[in-house]
């Protein structure tokens, strides 16, 4: 059994960055805005405090938009863009000026498919590239979307599904000139952390031989 | 003797940029922050600055300002994920003289190096 020693950490933290840059870029262009990027975080956690720590991280956000999309290879796992709420809507925004901002609307099928693609280009490209790195390759399952109370007891069901430990990754943007911030969650199972370990230590040695 | 700055956060990925330079000599330094940074170029400049953005408190942007703004003569290339477009243009409006996406290569940093400080 082996862990998340400082030097993985690190490692994976730096991968991350990496493919979150990627992801970053490719919304940046989606967009036609900048978009500060932020150090990610890279933690074992149990899956039954994964809601906590994403209340704590949503800096109290109520409302949050999730896009959510499995990914399955040589590893597995799901990754989740958290937005909040309002957040989701300035990007729609964005993809489509004459829609306008409207804070007051339901989330129509407008904002949905506007989140579909945001989640789409963020969780493809920052995964891809990650999957780059280790010479691997995934698959990703389409995109879901939904909009939910962070206290809600479906998001609480959802995010203590597996119980045991998973490796996450949280990374945050804010938008330029926009009070748009968003974080990107990957989830690992406890299944697959062995398998990445082992693929982190080669790609080192790949790297500094 | 040429002087090399590196400047990340992760110690990963300054020991990957140390292990791809070619053969020196070279004197190397190394920064885990921006604020380090400028604290160690002050002490003795650098030839060459590796500069990585994204970094916690005072980011490579901040960091690139406050370089030039104390030698305008400092030579930066920024090594970084972030990729935008948006982000070259102003590290390259702030003074840097070329961005080196991550990873970086073994042959740019060569070249790099052949270029700004032969």
């Amino acid at each position: 059994m082996t862990d998340l020693t400082e030097e993985r950490r690190d490692t994976l933290q730096e991968m991350i960055n990496i493919g979150f840059g990627r992801s970053m870029s490719s919304l940046a262009d989606l967009l036609g805005v900048r978009i500060e990027l932020s150090v990610p975080d890279v933690l074992v956690i149990r899956t039954e405090e994964i809601l906590d720590y994403l209340i704590k991280v949503m800096e109290g956000a109520e409302e949050v938009s999730l896009v959510q999309q499995g990914f399955r290879g040589e590893f597995f796992g799901e990754a989740v863009l958290a937005l909040p709420c309002l957040a989701g809507r300035e990007l729609v925004a964005m993809l489509d000026e004459d829609a306008g901002f409207q804070p007051a609307l339901e989330m129509g099928q407008l904002e949905m498919e506007a989140l579909l693609e945001v989640g789409n280009v963020v969780i493809g490209a920052c995964l891809g590239q990650f999957a780059d790195l280790l010479q691997t390759n995934l698959s990703f399952s389409p995109p879901t979307v939904l909009m939910e109370n962070i206290h809600s007891a479906y998001l609480q069901d959802m995010l203590r599904a597996r119980p045991g430990d998973a490796l996450l990754i949280h990374t945050k943007f804010r938008v330029d000139q926009r009070a748009v911030m968003g974080y990107l969650l990957v989830l690992l199972p406890e299944d697959c952390l062995q398998w990445l370990y082992r693929e982190v230590d080669i790609f080192l040695e790949r790297m500094l031989g | 003797m040429r002087a090399l700055l590196i400047v990340d956060d992760s110690p990963i990925s300054r020991k990957i940029i140390r292990k791809l330079l070619p053969p020196g000599p070279f004197d190397i330094r190394e920064a885990g922050n921006g604020l380090e940074c400028l604290k160690l170029y002050q002490e003795a400049r650098a030839d060459l600055v590796l500069l990585d953005l994204t970094m916690p408190g005072m980011d490579g942007f901040e960091t690139l300002a406050h370089l030039k703004q104390m030698d305008p003569q400092a030579q930066v290339v920024v090594v970084t994920a972030d990729i935008q477009s948006s982000s070259q243009a102003k590290v390259m409006e702030l003074g840097a003289l070329q961005v080196i996406p991550k990873p970086p290569k073994a042959e740019v940093l060569r070249q790099v190096l052949e270029r700004y400080c032969p």
